[in-house]
Order: C-alpha cells, then sequence, then structure tokens
C-alpha cells in the first residue's frame, strides 16, 4: 500500500458524508445500504413496536402490501369503530409494545408460559383495564367476562401472527420501563396513568441497559424461530423521543441514552444473527440531516418525514418498487383516508340503511302530516 | 297549549299518537292541546344542513319549524333505526357482545365476541348524521327539546311478518339476529342517545318497561305494520310520557 492507497480510497459514495449525506437532494437521503431482501406480494408482514411503528404498518397497508392482520375487526364494525377499538393498527390488538422485555414477555403471554399476578385491573365501577394494553379501547372493558374473551382471542391472534409471518417489523422505543416487583411483569404504561394503581410497594422503575435489552432479543428471536423458521426479522429504532422520563435527569439526555442502547443493540443483532436487518428510520428522521421532520412540539413525525422512511423502506424490501409506485399509491391512499369525513358503509350495510329508509318512506306514505 | 313535533320514521306513530290524543280531548294542565309535525325525510328538510358563506347551517325550513306557532315545547325522535341496521341481520360471521349493563344476558359463545366499546362507537358513528341534526335543533331554539326514545326491537315474529319483500330483496332471513342481540344493541344505542340528549341540554324520555316483553322486545300490542316501527298506541303513550315531563319542567320553571 502506498501513501496514495489507503482504506478510504474507492469506497463507495454512501462511505463519504459530503457525497451521501451533504450533497443528498432533498427527502432523498437513503441510509440503507446492505441487507436487503425483497418481500414478495405474497409474503405477509406484521408489525410491532412503539408509537412510530404505527407509521410502517399504515403505509404497508395502504401500499397493497401483504399486511398481515390477526385480530382483524369484524364487518359489522365501521372503520371508526374499528379503530376506535384499535384493530389494525398493528398486527394484532397489543397496542404499543415499547421495550424488548414488553415483548418477550407478550410471546410468554400468548403461550401460556407466564401469567403476571396483577393480571387486569378493575377500575371504579364495571371497568375493567388490562395492565398490558390499557389504551386498547375506550372505556376499558366492561366485564371481567368480556376482558377474558377478548384476551383469549388476542392472544390466538398473537400466536398465529408469530406462527405464520413471513417479515416481523420491530420497532424499538423505550428503555425505561415500569415493572411488577412481583413477578418483573413489564408495563407498556406507568400504573395509575391510563389505569390501575400505582404503589411504591408493587411498582419499580427500571431503565434497561445493552446487555437487556440484547439478552431480551434474544430470547424473543429464538423463541419467535422456533414456531417460525422462515421469519425474517426488520428491526428499527423510533425517532419519536422520550414524552417524560423517570430519571433524574434531563429529559433530553434520557432520549439519547434510550436511543442509543437499542441503536447499538440492532447493530449487534443485525450483525450476529442472519435472519435480521436493522433499518435506519431512525438516522433518517433524528440525525436532522435530512430535513426538519419534528412538528413544533419538536417530537411528533411530520408526515413528511414518514414518507420518506416509507420511501426509502419501499426502495429496498418490497417489489417492483423501483419507481416507488407502491410509495406513490400509499400516499394517494392516505391521503383519501385522511379526507374523508367518514367510512362509506359496506354494500349490505348501505342496502340496509336504504331499505330502511324505503321502510321509513313506505310508513310515511300513510302520513297524519299536513 | 302547541307543541311542535320532528323527526324520522318513528316520529310517524308519535305524530298518530299525538293527534288521537287531541281528538280525544286529552288535555295538558286542564287544557286541550295542540300539535304540529314534521317529517324530516320530506322535501324542504332534505339536506338537514346547508353549506353556505357563513359555514354550515341548519336547514331553515327546519329552523322555521321550530318556533312557528309558538310552540311550548319541541318535540324531536331523530334517527333511531341505527341499530336495526347493525344488527338485525348478521353479516359476515356471527357476532355477539357483552352488554356491560347486563352481563348476565344470553350470549352465543359459538359467534366471534366483539367488544362492547367497538359496537358502541360503531353506532355512534352510524348515529352521529342524526344526533347533529338534534344537536342543531337544540342549539337553534331556546325552547324545551324533549327526544322520545325510539322503540325498542320488534320480536322475531313481527319481524318476518313485515314486510316480506324486504328481507327478500336485502338480506336472507336465515340470518336474522337473535332478539336478545337486538335488545342489546338497541340498549347501547338509547345509552348513546341520551348521553347525546344530556351533553346538549335535551330531554329524554324512555319506554316504560311494560311496553316491552320479558325479553326486552316491544310487546306486539305497540308494533306497527312493519320490521322497525310502532304504532299509533305506543306513539300515545310516549306522548303522554313527554307531556307529564314537560309539565314537571314548567311547574319547576314557574
Amino acid at each position: 500500500m502506498t501513501h496514495r492507497d489507503h482504506p478510504y480510497r474507492n469506497r463507495p459514495d454512501y462511505a463519504y458524508w459530503r457525497r451521501s449525506v451533504a450533497e443528498a437532494p432533498a427527502g432523498e437521503l437513503d441510509p440503507f445500504v446492505s441487507g436487503a431482501f425483497t418481500i414478495g406480494r405474497r409474503e405477509s408482514v406484521a408489525t410491532a413496536g412503539s408509537c412510530f411503528a404505527q407509521h410502517i404498518g399504515r403505509y404497508l397497508k395502504a401500499g397493497g402490501s401483504n399486511y398481515m392482520v390477526t385480530e382483524a375487526p369484524h364487518p359489522v364494525l365501521t372503520d371508526k369503530g374499528a379503530l376506535a377499538a384499535n384493530y389494525g393498527v398493528f398486527s394484532a390488538r397489543y397496542g404499543n409494545i415499547y421495550t424488548a422485555r414488553q415483548l418477550v414477555q407478550l410471546f410468554d403471554r400468548a403461550y401460556g408460559r407466564f401469567a403476571p399476578r396483577e393480571d387486569v385491573w378493575q377500575e371504579s365501577g364495571r371497568v375493567f383495564v388490562d395492565p398490558f394494553r390499557p389504551n386498547i379501547q375506550r372505556g376499558g372493558f366492561n366485564s371481567e367476562r368480556e376482558f377474558h374473551l377478548d384476551r383469549e382471542r388476542h392472544f390466538r391472534a398473537v400466536r398465529e401472527m408469530f406462527e405464520n409471518m413471513d417479515v416481523f417489523v420491530f420497532t424499538l422505543g423505550l428503555t425505561e420501563a415500569w415493572r411488577s416487583k412481583a413477578d418483573g411483569a413489564i408495563f407498556p404504561v406507568c400504573p395509575g396513568v391510563a389505569g390501575g394503581t400505582f404503589s411504591a410497594d408493587n411498582h419499580e422503575f427500571i431503565n434497561f441497559g445493552v446487555d437487556d435489552v440484547a439478552a431480551d432479543m434474544r430470547d424473543f428471536i429464538a423463541k419467535l424461530t422456533a414456531v417460525n423458521r422462515r421469519v425474517r426479522i426488520i428491526l428499527t429504532v423510533s425517532p419519536v423521543p422520550l414524552a417524560a422520563t423517570a430519571e433524574n435527569r434531563h429529559v433530553l439526555v434520557s432520549t439519547i441514552y434510550s436511543k442509543s442502547v437499542l441503536r447499538v443493540v440492532c447493530d449487534m443483532l443485525a450483525r450476529a444473527l442472519p435472519n435480521v436487518v436493522y433499518f435506519p428510520s431512525y438516522e433518517i428522521i433524528a440525525s436532522g440531516h435530512a430535513g426538519h421532520y419534528f412538528a413544533d412540539d419538536q417530537r411528533t413525525i411530520r408526515e413528511e418525514g414518514v414518507a420518506h422512511v416509507m420511501r426509502v423502506f419501499a426502495r429496498h424490501f418490497l417489489t417492483g418498487s423501483e419507481d416507488s409506485a407502491l410509495f406513490a399509491r400509499a400516499r394517494r391512499t392516505l391521503d383519501v383516508i385522511r379526507g374523508a369525513e367518514s367510512q362509506p358503509p359496506t354494500n349490505e350495510a348501505a342496502a340496509l340503511e336504504a331499505a330502511f329508509k324505503a321502510m321509513c318512506d313506505e310508513e310515511a306514505l300513510d302520513r297524519p302530516f299536513d | 297549549m302547541f307543541f311542535v313535533g320532528l323527526g324520522h320514521s318513528h316520529v310517524v306513530a308519535l305524530a298518530r299518537g299525538a293527534y288521537a290524543l287531541q281528538a280525544r280531548g286529552a288535555q295538558f294542565a286542564g287544557e286541550p292541546f295542540s300539535s304540529k309535525f314534521h317529517y324530516l325525510y320530506d322535501a324542504p328538510y332534505e339536506p338537514p344542513f346547508l353549506e353556505t358563506e357563513e359555514g354550515r347551517r341548519l336547514n331553515p325550513s327546519i329552523a322555521d319549524a321550530l318556533s312557528d306557532g309558538d310552540p311550548l315545547f319541541v318535540l324531536t325522535s331523530v334517527g333511531g333505526n341505527e341499530h336495526n341496521v347493525v344488527s338485525i341481520a348478521q353479516r359476515g360471521p356471527r357476532f355477539d357482545f357483552i352488554l356491560g349493563e347486563q352481563p348476565e344476558l344470553p350470549l352465543d359463545a359459538r359467534s366471534e365476541i366483539i367488544p362492547e366499546a367497538a359496537i358502541r362507537e360503531t353506532l355512534r358513528d352510524w348515529m352521529e348524521p342524526k344526533v347533529e341534526v338534534l344537536r342543531a335543533i337544540s342549539a337553534t331554539t331556546a325552547r324545551l327539546v324533549v327526544q322520545i326514545e325510539p322503540p325498542p326491537p320488534l320480536p322475531r315474529e313481527q319481524v318476518l311478518a313485515y314486510p316480506k319483500e324486504f328481507f327478500r330483496t336485502v338480506f336472507d332471513q336465515r340470518r336474522m339476529s337473535s332478539d336478545t342481540l337486538r335488545y342489546k344493541m338497541w340498549r347501547v344505542q338509547t345509552a348513546l342517545l341520551r348521553e347525546a340528549c344530556e351533553s346538549i341540554g335535551a330531554h329524554y324520555v324512555d319506554t316504560p318497561a311494560d311496553m316491552m316483553d320479558d325479553d326486552g322486545m316491544l310487546m306486539l300490542s305497540f308494533c306497527g305494520k312493519d320490521a322497525t316501527h310502532a304504532n299509533e298506541a305506543y306513539g300515545e303513550a310516549m306522548i303522554e310520557r313527554a307531556l307529564q315531563l314537560v309539565a314537571r319542567q314548567t311547574a319547576l320553571a314557574g
């Protein structure tokens, strides 16, 4: 090697900041380089994770991917009714899964391997809240019977998802969590916030480190591949900052800590496991180098940012998406959904409504009105 | 005393009831009363809202009807059949749900059990266009607004008897829901309607228990001549309840 020859010579453009970041056209920064695989049109994709994961599922669904929903809303429900109960937000109705430990415990609970002692929160009156998905539906469950029946169905749907999905997109969100002192059960939201009652005797704060998260993710992936050998996993880190920290320090410092831990673990797993890749949605949004994608609250991700992420995702993972046709379709569909005041009823429901209207008119034929 | 009535299909039975009471010389506070009813599906009242340069406005014909004749109160019967649209027939896999207020009611364990929360939001979605009319009526008039509860679902034999053409054209009658499920759905709808009335300051007249059979269905003696509507006797009974409520309210105010 001469003094003119060195390891950085002849590196591809993406290895150089100036060429790949500084000179990248607006909205075109693409930090994904290797590890892509093609998700076939018929291959089913499931999603889980923190708030940002909702966007991924939303785009996949609207873009025509085979987005897997194993806990689907019954056809009698309107879109608004289904959405109010969080049907279709993720592949099953588990709500946001913020931490790796929560994901492992979801798996274990669904397969009957873990039964937390703090199983259900009974609120005042006849309101029952699921501690592990406290915001899954407005007003909670109306009885213990409804709670148990619904959770039984939910766990069936979770098992079906784990066993049959071809691709699992999981977005890691947080390292901070609250857990039961009794058995280590992780709550997605601190008890007392969306249900339950906080007690220092029963609950404690934990902030997971790299070793914890890595161990939990390896545990989950081992369990998952035991029931589904073909599954491929795409990991992402949510760029959404912490809303609050329980550590005695600035929330920005806690945010950088959490995201750094999660990002390191993703790198470790992607390097070590053949069926795991990391997708850099975090870098596209949070780095600030691809555009300013945070809303005024500096936390909510603007739609343009989500669109950028999904454009890059589609380019690398989705069949026939070289020209982003699928992405464009997703955007159009989402625009229509956002613009619609309400979803049209199904044909059958519309026919029924029309029939009732006709009946009403018939009723009024023999009219008592002036 | 004079009052005005407005509503959708269920207002027909109420109008018949009111006019029958008047014809018999029924009294309110010791004096005869009169009324005038408006059918909101009639052309002058459709659509119920108009888009104007000032924004969305209640149809002026409806607004005029609220004050025409200087009524003591406004009786409304908006919507009411949404629960039937959603549940009279089973679309897709059979479903059922647990009614939180009466969780002991029978449940079809072979069907898909939907959380009541999802049912409630679905009905709220279906009801919203009619509740919006009620809100606008309440906001437009300073008079008492009295909303009549829609009648309970009609018993299965009544639904299947009238009119058969309806079921042949719209759905397979073998897919008809159980009386229990239809009762539960009606209960969810009436709870939402009562809640809406409370939020806008309208009074709500519910259906007395003696008009329902043991399964919560409208008793045959109050059923109309189709699958979902009540008859003149029902109208009379509900108008009398409304008048009693208004008498109490005016006595309190006076």
